[in-house]
């Protein structure tokens, strides 16, 4: 596996080792924001988030393991988690915070991302592009945006019934893809 | 539990991982990771698989105040030290502690240590004792201030009540995965039901 700074990181702050906490604030914090901006869609939400977010990293260092995966990875499921959670709580979708959609560029691809493009993240471009379009496009706004079963029925105008098997359908075929 | 995983796992942990479930499906999935290895592996897989998307989020810029909100939650901020007549309250807190302690030499569950909730001037052993959940404190809040004790449970904070005493007894019962938290509050507790001041300390219990 490549080297992995951030994994040293999260062993220090699993020590108890408080400047390590800024490390991580410096390398992380951008995307963890990023993911908070772009899921909750309101700018002071996602500093609440992003609190909870490092506060949950720090008493969690201890239980991240390199051998499974990255530690980025591992930040982002917990970030994304988080956002979730914040999601599913609401009683009722909040509307887009514009400006806080404003602030968040586009997402063509960065240097980091035509790095990452490669491994598992170009198995997935390119399997996704196998998918019907329609059920891509259903799958990324699920991971990226946030998005309920709820929210993509409304949007495509489908029964919530007939949308989970046309989503598990796509979802299998992804699997399939995926790991031949 | 190690049960094979089904069709119907697999797509439980493709909807929970992709985020589309609804809030009670995500905290059935989240109890099925703790109890079921073949589970937790099978969300682990789709997390790996959909990781390749991660490079999408775009990054943004926080605020830079916010790494020092952060700091003091988790670590507490060096705090003057003033102590008047809280003393007195403590005191007499201690009387109680005894009165407690007498009571809880009744032979019963075995006392544990779980946790330790520390900050600058903030030192509390969490221990458990069958349904109870005992906190020592080594030294009362500044004045006009309370420490209030929290339980974090599937992101909800809830209130285990004061630390007044240099012994808090509470009923409840830890599962793992919750979040013990002290936070700083003005007298009498958080107006709110949640948590209004600094979080000084918290400590996410793992096993049991």
């Amino acid at each position: 596996m490549d080297h992995d700074p951030l994994a040293e990181t999260f062993a220090r702050m699993a020590r108890g080792d408080r400047a390590a906490l800024r490390v991580l604030y410096a390398e992380a914090a951008p995307k963890l924001f990023g993911i908070c901006i772009r899921m909750l869609r309101d700018r002071t939400e996602a500093e609440d988030a992003l609190q909870e977010i490092m506060t949950r990293l720090w008493t969690r260092a201890s239980r991240f393991d390199p051998a499974r995966g990255s530690a980025m990875t591992w930040a982002v499921v917990i970030a994304r988690n988080h956002c979730l959670d914040r999601l599913r709580a609401r009683r009722d979708p909040v509307a887009r915070d514009e400006a806080a959609m404003a602030a968040v560029p586009d997402a063509g691809p960065s240097p980091e991302t035509l790095a990452l493009r490669r491994g598992e993240a170009r198995r997935i471009v390119d399997c996704l592009g196998q998918l019907d379009p329609q059920r891509a496009q259903a799958i990324r706004s699920a991971y990226l945006d946030g998005e309920s079963y709820e929210g993509i029925s409304r949007a495509l105008g489908v029964p919530l019934n007939t949308l989970r098997s046309w989503l598990h359908r796509g979802l299998k075929a992804l699997r399939e893809c995926m790991e031949p | 539990m190690h049960g094979a995983v089904t069709e119907d796992d697999r797509l439980l942990a493709a909807d929970y991982v992709l985020g589309v479930a609804p809030a009670a499906e995500r905290a059935r999935a989240e109890a099925r990771i703790r109890q079921d290895r073949a589970f937790a592996a099978e969300v682990e897989g789709w997390q790996r698989r959909l990781s390749g998307l991660d490079a999408e989020f775009a990054a943004v810029e926080p605020p830079a105040a916010l790494l020092g909100r952060i700091e003091n939650r988790l670590f507490g901020r060096p705090q003057p030290v003033r102590r008047g007549k809280r003393i007195l309250g403590w005191l007499s807190g201690a009387v109680a502690a005894a009165t407690l302690a007498a009571v809880l030499l009744w032979p019963a569950a075995p006392l544990r240590p779980i946790a330790d909730l520390t900050a600058a001037d903030l030192s509390v052993a969490v221990l458990t004792q069958g349904d109870n959940l005992i906190f020592r404190s080594a030294a009362p809040a500044p004045s006009a201030r309370d420490y209030q004790l929290w339980i974090i449970r599937a992101g909800q904070p809830r209130s285990l009540g004061l630390l007044t005493a240099p012994e808090t007894v509470v009923s409840a019962r830890l599962e793992p995965g919750d979040v013990l938290a002290v936070s700083l509050e003005p007298t009498g507790g958080s107006p709110t039901g949640l948590p209004t001041g600094p979080v000084l300390a918290t400590a996410e219990i793992t096993e049991l």
